[in-house]
């Protein structure tokens, strides 16, 4: 009974896939050769260390915290809260753009190495897994305190993307 | 006024039964050659041969079939079943056209696409023998025509979202033929599966049902087939983006440094 429900469930399933895949698909991309020689010339910035460091930065909290008064330790903590979203926002934004180039790159290339570009998507799935996971604790802690909370998560997530690089055969790949 | 008597009644509802299914029946073999007809007509019926092929089929079989179901109807069954069967080989046929239209510009994305649609089907049908295994039935993996038909419109479904799932990761740009084609095959094959399991559930019941529904899938698909396959659209030309002539070892490790890169900064907020 149950098996023959699962078989009643896929046939809906498989249609809304269908229409969501119609509805949703973007439209041939615009994206020109300008773009991808752009990205050739690693015009993607690199994180910036200080705005980070600065962002996440428990001194400030702090020193707010002790000598100011509690109004203003929840004005700090309630704009870096707002600024470390939207810094992640931009990062996952980063990422996806690079992914993207990247596909439309190789998706034409008959050198294709069909494992690698498994690793790759697996290490992309890691890093957006990371993402998440930092914006729920920011959300439920705040800035300051989501370093402490994601700390072991982010130990497990960074050995998967580290293991991920070794596979890739590179490990000069693997940045400090 | 009085109301007829019963077996009037049910002579009336028998009727109009037969007026709907025929009318159904002569209206989805009409849409079928009027597609026929615009694709001869305008040309581009080589350049989706194998679905026209298939459409080609399915209409001289209907045909053939009205012939077995007025002559001989107690050889009906039968014949509908056998039919079915190369139906579905066929339909196989149209999902690797779909295969080829959508993935011919793209010698990367083909090979990925070829290696997922090729281990499914190894998983699938590993999965059907393991299973006929356990309950040992491999002389019939399936218990009746109808259920076999059913397994292997899920394997056309999963080899569809495969397809679909690559198109959409590498951001393949469809023309409205293909994308038609897709959708109406696909409609077709979800409500394919889901009747046959209703029927599977209900049994014999629900047959007078399940004849009226098979068509109403077919229609559906035909519909939408006649929606966006009435011109030719071709895919859009592919960008000479990467192209073959640029090194995938280096796109690749570019791309994998600066994924490093941007993640880094995530995980340094998160470092003790």
């Amino acid at each position: 009974m149950t098996y023959l429900i699962s078989f009643v469930l896929i046939g809906p399933v498989f249609i809304a896939l269908l229409l969501l895949w119609v509805f949703l698909s973007e439209p041939p991309s615009n994206l020109g050769e300008a773009n991808v020689d752009s990205f050739l010339l690693e015009d993607l910035h690199r994180p910036d260390r200080v705005l980070i460091d600065r962002l996440f930065a428990q001194a400030d909290w702090d020193w707010v915290s002790k000598e100011t008064t509690a109004q203003m330790a929840k004005t700090l903590l309630r704009d870096r809260t707002r600024l470390a979203i939207a810094w992640l926002h931009h990062t996952r934004r980063q990422a996806a753009q690079l992914m993207k180039l990247h596909r439309r790159m190789v998706r034409g290339n008959v050198e294709l190495k069909p494992y690698l570009e498994m690793k790759l998507a697996v290490n992309y799935l890691t890093f957006l897994f990371l993402c998440s996971l930092l914006h729920v604790v920011i959300l439920a802690r705040g800035p300051f305190r989501a370093t402490k909370m994601a700390r072991y998560a982010f130990r497990v997530a960074d050995t998967m993307w580290f293991v991920s690089e070794q596979a890739l055969g590179r490990p000069e790949l693997r940045t400090e | 006024m009085k109301a007829p008597p019963r077996f009037f009644r049910a002579s009336i509802r028998g009727v109009k039964d037969q007026l709907l299914t025929q009318s159904a029946w002569w209206a989805g073999n009409a849409l079928e050659a009027v597609l026929l007809y615009r694709a001869l007509r305008r040309k581009f019926f080589g350049k989706y041969f194998v679905f026209y092929a298939y459409l080609s089929y399915v209409l001289v079989e209907q045909l053939v079939a009205f012939g077995v179901y007025v002559f001989t109807p107690a050889f009906y069954t039968k014949f509908y079943w056998s039919m079915q069967f190369v139906s579905i080989t066929i339909g196989y046929c149209v999902i690797w056209e779909i295969f080829r239209q959508v993935f011919g510009p793209y010698p990367g994305a083909r090979k990925v696409t070829r290696n997922l649609l090729a281990a499914i089907l190894v998983i699938l049908l590993c999965k059907v023998f393991l299973n006929a295994l356990y309950h040992w039935r491999l002389d019939a993996p399936a218990r009746d025509a109808a259920d076999l038909e059913r397994y292997l419109r899920v394997v056309q479904a999963s080899l569809l979202v495969a397809i679909i799932a690559l198109v959409a990761y590498y951001a393949i740009p469809l023309g409205k033929n293909v994308k038609g084609m897709i959708l109406g095959y696909g409609i077709f094959i979800g409500l394919t599966v889901m009747q046959l399991a209703v029927r599977s559930y209900l049994g014999t019941s629900f047959e007078p049902v399940w004849k009226h529904l098979a068509w109403v899938s077919y229609s559906a698909a035909l519909v939408m087939w006649c929606a966006t396959l009435w011109s030719y659209h071709p895919n859009p030309r592919p960008i000479a983006d990467g192209g073959p002539e640029r090194d995938y070892e280096i796109l690749s490790t570019r791309t994998a440094r600066l994924l490093g890169q941007i993640g880094s900064g995530v995980v340094r907020t998160m470092r003790p």
